[in-house]
């Protein structure tokens, strides 16, 4: 994967969220503040729009950082630090190196699921967002970089948080009563590895 | 006394709310250095690392800031704005905005160390993670 492909991806990602703001935002009123949709989407007009600035042979780290940065600072809410958290650590992992290769990529999901797993203290099974990256982390791990099998992998963690008791955030305040509700953030999770997987498929 | 001063920050997610405990706060000590950090910059509810980083950086630098905030993703804001600010004694404490805070406007006006103040405000009053 390289600058260009992140590139493409980000833009494609961008593009489902903004179609599927008011979506997301109504998931969070089960669960949240009934912001999501808008937060994302706000955030990813930003990076959209920083997309530009960045040249095909800047390293792809650089470009991770940058998306790091503006989610940080533009998305907000715990949805900020969390994906901030995640573009950062996946950043750290790419550093010096023009093409990610298989190998850097595992690293890099482990360690941006790790990190949002601190940053928001929790654990798989809490019904977040983290169950859809730590689901695509450990299926990179377990069987290498396979898009359709990741994009499997996402859609999988994002469905399994709809029976799961939300222990985590503002869903927690309902306990057992956030179960049958999916979590908004796995959802905006599963977009962002489906967009991924689609411009990877397209690029083989 | 201790030697370096603590500052109050109040992290919510709303403005008027924020302003308003720091109001509270001030008619108990009008002399502790208390900040009110609330909503985002156009006045919609949330919290932002970004305002709360402003703020932080209008603390006199020989001041230690004690946070306390008012839900789950303030916090968040607030631990990344910590790390954000490694140089600079940020603490955050989970007792309530508003109790815990007035409890440690009266101890930091007594000129109590930081570690201190959090003590107090949390031995009076205690909420879950």
């Amino acid at each position: 994967m390289n600058t260009t492909q992140l590139k493409q991806w980000l833009t494609e990602l961008a593009a489902v969220i903004a179609d599927n703001r008011d979506e997301l935002s109504k998931l969070d009123q089960a669960l949240g503040d009934g912001d999501h949709g808008i937060n994302m989407h706000r955030g990813f007009q930003a990076v959209l729009a920083e997309l530009p600035n960045i040249k095909e042979e800047d390293e792809p780290a650089a470009l991770l950082q940058k998306v790091a940065t503006i989610l940080i600072s533009k998305v907000g809410g715990a949805s900020g630090p969390l994906y901030g958290t995640a573009f950062l650590r996946m950043s750290a992992a790419c550093k010096g190196k023009q093409t990610l290769d298989d190998e850097t990529m595992v690293v890099a999901l482990k360690q941006a699921a790790e990190g949002i797993a601190q940053r928001g203290k929790a654990a798989p099974g809490e019904g977040t967002l983290l169950d859809v990256w730590s689901t695509v982390a450990n299926e990179a791990r377990e069987t290498g970089m396979d898009w359709n099998q990741l994009e499997s992998s996402a859609r999988e963690g994002m469905e399994a948080t709809k029976d799961m008791v939300v222990k985590r955030g503002r869903g927690a305040i309902l306990g057992e009563q956030s179960v049958g509700h999916i979590d908004p953030g796995a959802v905006s999770s599963y977009y962002l590895f489906k967009t991924l997987c689609n411009t990877m498929k397209g690029s083989e | 006394m201790a030697d370096r001063r603590v500052a109050i920050l109040l992290i919510s997610h709303v403005k008027a709310l924020a302003d308003g405990a720091q109001a509270l706060m001030q008619q108990a000590n009008r002399d502790v250095g208390i900040y009110a950090c609330g909503g985002l910059e156009d006045g919609e509810i949330g919290t932002s690392i970004e305002r709360i980083r402003t703020v932080i950086d209008g603390i006199p630098s020989d001041h230690d800031i004690l946070v306390f905030y008012d839900i789950g993703s303030a916090k968040m804001n607030a631990e990344m704005a910590q790390e954000f600010e490694p140089n600079r004694t940020i603490m955050i404490s989970d007792a309530p905005l508003i109790e815990g805070g007035y409890v440690a406007t009266i101890h930091a006006g007594l000129g109590k160390g930081i570690e201190e103040v959090k003590r107090n405000a949390e031995s009076s009053y205690q909420k879950g993670e």
